[in-house]
Formats: structure tokens, sequence, C-alpha cells
């Protein structure tokens, strides 16, 4: 697989607290990574990292196919753009000039599509009006359209919607998408807010006290937080032998236990194994949200397995 | 890093602070020359001083505002991100400095340089020359301290705050180490013409006194003094000068002039100085190290 960026075994130690721990993670090209993480989990400080706002103290990192010890790094992050944290813009300057400045950065002509980004970002009708009398969604959409100067192909986005009313939430996740289909643009979100990044991702990484415990994509992880029913049974070949017959979905978890991920009716379930000489001892049906999912992987205080019926 | 540079610049023109700061400088400088032509004699080298001096303090303060926005806003982050790296974008801001301190340079001293045009058959061009580039580099060395600063402390306010200490602090540090060697706050040397006129006091800027022509004892003693002193900022145009009118001087009071300042100069260029100097270049190094060490938040 074609991975835009990956790190390698990447920590980041203050004093004597360790920030990132080993973090290894891949973000394949054409995805929206969104990566999960509590409030200081660690994401920002790795954003910080990939886009060289800080160096690692241990671990290397390969973005756009450039190690981060090669010393050439740089160019590779001239392919990527960033808004880290709040946006960075000058606020007594307008959205265009603020365009104009990030050109006149990147040495790309003046005229070369700062009317297209505007619109894109929807802020072409700002006219005169200084970034620092922006709203808040106004002000993230304007740090996206800087970050957009360069056609990068890599977009890194830090929790993105913090602070926004859910018509900014809405305007942001409607660009991002439009972007990862119409630029084919990778993007990588990080947030704590799991069902914002549910409508969006379609790669998951999740970071807990700066290790990385787990990456999925979202089919696998849509896959895993369906509902099933999880059974509790005498005989787990013959139940497996009912499950093959039926062509059920199931998945064994130990000699005696099993989830089913099927919609079918207990007492059905029930003759049939019943048919099979195997004794159905206990049936319980569980769906797990994407919350409870993390939590449950993190070892956190959630309700275990979602909601039991 | 040229278009880095060019940003950085692009920016600082567009701040409303410093455009408002360029205009006060060119003030500045006009009001120096016109103070200049009008005085003449020995009290306009206090002036002069005091022009200098307090404008440089200035100018460092608003290129630290200017550049200390970079940090207020976040925007250093986009540079970063672009791909510069944390020495190159240091270095532009570097070569921001030197780029404001010549433009108010030249709003400053060019002025004063034009008024003495009617002068400058009289004068003796070296050691003009000499002033003119003494006072360059105070600008230089203001303008840079600036920059060292705002980029040590990363903060708009703390870069204004800390770039006066940085200036001042010097300022005090040469004073200091002139008063532990001579004993005295300032060398009373005076020099007086045939009338019994003052043409020379202290160490100040030489520059022409009406009908009186300049004369140099040392070619390289204005930059020695630079050194000597260790503050060009408080030097400005530290020469040890003699204004002589010619026509009333005898050879045998010129040789008497001269000894007398050389004795002066002899004495001034003691072995302990200078110790400002280093604190110079330390704080540009420093804020260097200290940049590309820490994060940039």
């Amino acid at each position: 697989m074609d991975y835009i960026l990956t790190t390698n075994a990447v920590s980041k130690k203050y004093w004597k607290a360790k920030a990132l721990d080993g973090v290894t993670m891949h973000i394949p090209r054409g995805a929206i990574y969104g990566f999960v993480g509590r409030n200081g989990a660690g994401k920002t400080t790795l954003i910080r990292l990939i886009c060289g706002l800080q160096d690692p103290s241990e671990g290397d990192y390969t973005l756009c196919g450039i190690n981060s010890a090669s010393g050439d790094i740089a160019s590779a992050r001239r392919k990527m753009s960033a808004v880290v944290e709040k946006p960075a813009f000058y606020s007594d300057m307008t959205a265009r000039q603020n365009l104009e400045m990030q050109y006149t950065l990147l040495g790309m002509p003046a005229d070369d599509g700062i009317d297209e980004l505007l619109k894109l970002v929807g802020l072409s009708d700002t006219g005169s009006k200084k970034a620092k009398n922006f709203s808040l969604g106004m002000k993230q959409r304007l740090g996206i359209a800087i970050a957009l100067c360069g056609r990068p192909d890599f977009l890194v986005l830090d929790e993105p919607t913090n602070g926004l009313d859910p018509q900014g939430i809405i305007e942001i996740r409607e660009l991002i998408l439009r972007l990862n289909r119409e630029r084919q643009m990778t993007v990588l979100i990080s947030s704590h807010i799991l069902d914002e990044l549910a409508r969006l991702a379609t790669d998951y990484g999740f970071i807990e006290k700066g290790k990385i415990v787990q990456e999925i994509s979202a089919q696998a992880l849509e896959a895993k937080c369906r509902k099933y029913l999880h059974v509790k049974v005498s005989d787990i070949k013959r139940f497996t032998n009912v499950m093959e017959e039926n062509h059920w979905d199931y998945e064994i978890l130990t000699d005696s236990e099993a989830n089913i991920y099927e919609k079918i009716m207990i007492r059905h379930l029930s003759d049939a194994l019943a048919a099979a000489d195997c004794e159905l001892m206990s049936v319980s049906e569980h769906e797990e949200s994407l919350e409870n999912y993390f939590i449950n992987l993190i070892g956190g205080t959630g309700t275990e397995g979602g909601a039991a019926k | 890093m040229r278009t880095l540079y060019r940003t950085l610049m692009k920016r600082l023109c567009r701040d409303r602070i410093l455009r408002f700061g360029a205009v006060l400088a060119l003030l500045l400088g006009i009001f120096t020359a016109v103070e200049s032509v009008l005085l003449g004699g020995y009290q306009y080298l206090y002036v002069q001083d005091f022009n200098f001096y307090s404008g440089e303090a200035f100018m460092a303060a608003l290129l630290a505002f200017g550049l200390g926005r970079e940090f207020s806003d976040g925007t250093v982050r986009n540079k970063l991100i672009a791909g510069y790296t944390k020495t190159q974008y240091y270095l532009a801001t570097m070569l921001c400095a030197v780029t404001v301190a010549t433009v108010y340079y030249l709003l400053t001293a060019g002025p004063l340089a034009l008024a003495l045009i009617p002068e400058y058959k009289r004068l003796t061009a070296q050691p003009v020359a000499e002033a003119f580039l003494c006072i360059f580099l105070s600008n230089l060395f203001a303008a840079v301290t600036a920059a060292a600063v705002c980029n040590l402390t990363r903060s708009q306010i703390a870069g204004v705050l800390g770039t006066f200490a940085a200036i001042f602090g010097l300022y005090t540090l040469g004073e200091l180490t002139e008063q532990a060697d001579s004993g005295q706050a300032y060398h009373d040397v005076t020099v007086t013409d045939a009338r019994g006129q003052i043409v020379f006091a202290q160490n100040g800027t030489p520059l022409v006194i009406r009908k009186k022509k300049l004369i140099y004892t040392e070619p390289l003693h204005s930059v020695l003094m630079v050194l000597h002193h260790g503050n060009p900022i408080t030097t400005m145009g530290g020469l040890s000068c003699v204004f002589q009118d010619s026509r009333d001087w005898s050879d045998a009071e010129q040789k008497k002039q001269r000894a007398e300042l050389d004795a002066y100069a002899l004495e001034d260029m003691h072995p302990r100085y200078p110790v400002t100097i280093p604190v110079m270049i330390l704080i540009p190094a420093l804020g260097l190290l200290s940049f590309r060490k820490k994060a940039i938040t």
C-alpha cells in the first residue's frame, strides 16, 4: 500500500515526561485519517513533529517518500500543509491579503487561483474585512485556505472543529470531503469528537498516553461496532456447524462464547442449536458505538461492549 | 530563503506602525540636519547624540514589534510548515534587520549628509566617512539586537521590552566599563582653538562645525573607539577628532593638539576593553541556538 506518511517509533520527551512513546503509524495516500485520542494523549505533539515545529527525541518518519533523517525533508514539506492548533494568519489583513502573503511565501504568482480558493472555503465575499473581525468558523476556514495555497497533497488539521457551532462543523466537514474527493487530497484530522470523525474518516489511529493503541480502517471499525448477539453455548464445535450450515456471520471468542453478527430471532437460533444438540446457555444483544469502542480500547470507564439488551 | 526574506519584508512594509515610524525617522533626520546647520559649535554634539541614540532605540523596538507579530499571530508556523528551516527563518529576520537599519539610516543620516554638502570641500573626507560609518554600525547593531531578542523571546511584547532592555543594558555595560577603567563618568578631554573656543569635547559626533576644518589624527581610531567603548550605540560617530580652523593654528599648535589626542587615545586603549562587543555577538548567537532548539508554539 502507498503511504503518504509513516512514523517509525517516534518519541518525544520533555524533561522526564514522555509525550510520545514509540509511535508507529501509517497514513494511506488518499485517505481521510482520523487521529483519535483524549486530551493530552499526544495528537498535537505528533502533528507538530511532522510539521517541523519540533524535533523528535527518537525515531524518524517518512513523508511523501522522504525520510526525516535524510536532510531533504523540507522538500517533502512543500507537498504538505497544516493548520496546527489555532489557525495562523495576519490578523490585520483581509482574507485576500493573507492568501497573497502565503503565495509570496511559496513563491507562487499572486493571481494564480486566489479567487477560486476563497470561493472554495466560502470567504469570497469578505471584501475588506480584517481577519481579526472574522467569526471563529471564518477564521478556521481562512486557516484552511492558507494551508491550501500550495496545492498540497497532504493536509493536516489539528482539531479543526474545535469551538465551532453545528453550522460551522458541517461546513468544515463538507469542505474536507470535497477536497478529498475532488483533489484526491490525503487528510489527517485529529479530534476527540468521535461522532464527527465517524462521518469523515476512512482510516483511524487511536492514541493514548503517547502510544498508538490501534490503527484500523473505517470498514473494519464499522464491522466491530455493529449490532451482534453475544452467546454462551455448551458445545462450540456444534455451534460452529450450525453457523456454517445457515451461513450466519459469527466470531468465536472462547471455547464457549461467540458473537453472531446476523439479524436473527433468538427463537430461531435456539431451535437451530437445539436441533444440533447444542445448548444455548445465555444470549445478549449488543451494539457498540464508536465512543464505547474507543473507551474500551483505552481501558476507560465506558459501558462494557455497548448497550446490552 | 529569498522568498522568505521578501515575505517578511512585505509584511513589515505593510505594518502601519512601522510605516509611521519611518515617517518619524525622516522627520528626525530633517530636524537633525536643520539643527546642525543652525547651531554649529559645541552644543550640537549633544543634540546629535540624543537624536541618533534615542531614535535608534525606538527603531529597534518597532522592528521587534513588527517581527514579533509573526509570533503573536502564529504565522511563523506557516513558514516552518511551508518547508523553511528555523535557521533560514532566523537568518531571514537578520536580513530584515539589516534592511530596516539601512532604511532608518538613510532616513535619519541622509538629510544630514545632504545638509553638509556645502561643507564637504572644507572637510577631510576620511573622518567624515568614518563618522557616518559609525552611525550606520550603531543602527545595524541595534536592529540586529532587536531581531535576536525578538526571536529569543518569541513574543511581540517581550520582544519590544527585551530590545529596550538589551540596548540600554549594552549602553550601561559600556558606561560601566568606561568608569571602571577611568574612574570617572566621562573623559573630560577638550580641545580649544587659538581663540579659546572649544572645538572638541568627549568623544561625540565629530561632524562639521561651521567654517571649521576637520582634521584627523589616526585613520583607524574611529573604529577602535567603537570597539573600545564597546557599544557603538553610544558612540554614534565616536571619533577622536579635532576641529580646527587651519588658518588660525600654526604647525606647532596642530602637533600639540594631535599629541594630546594621541595620548587620550592611548589612555583609552586599555587591554581590558572591550566588554560589550562579545555581548553584542552573544545575543544573536544565543538567539539562533535557542530558536533552533526550542519548539515553535
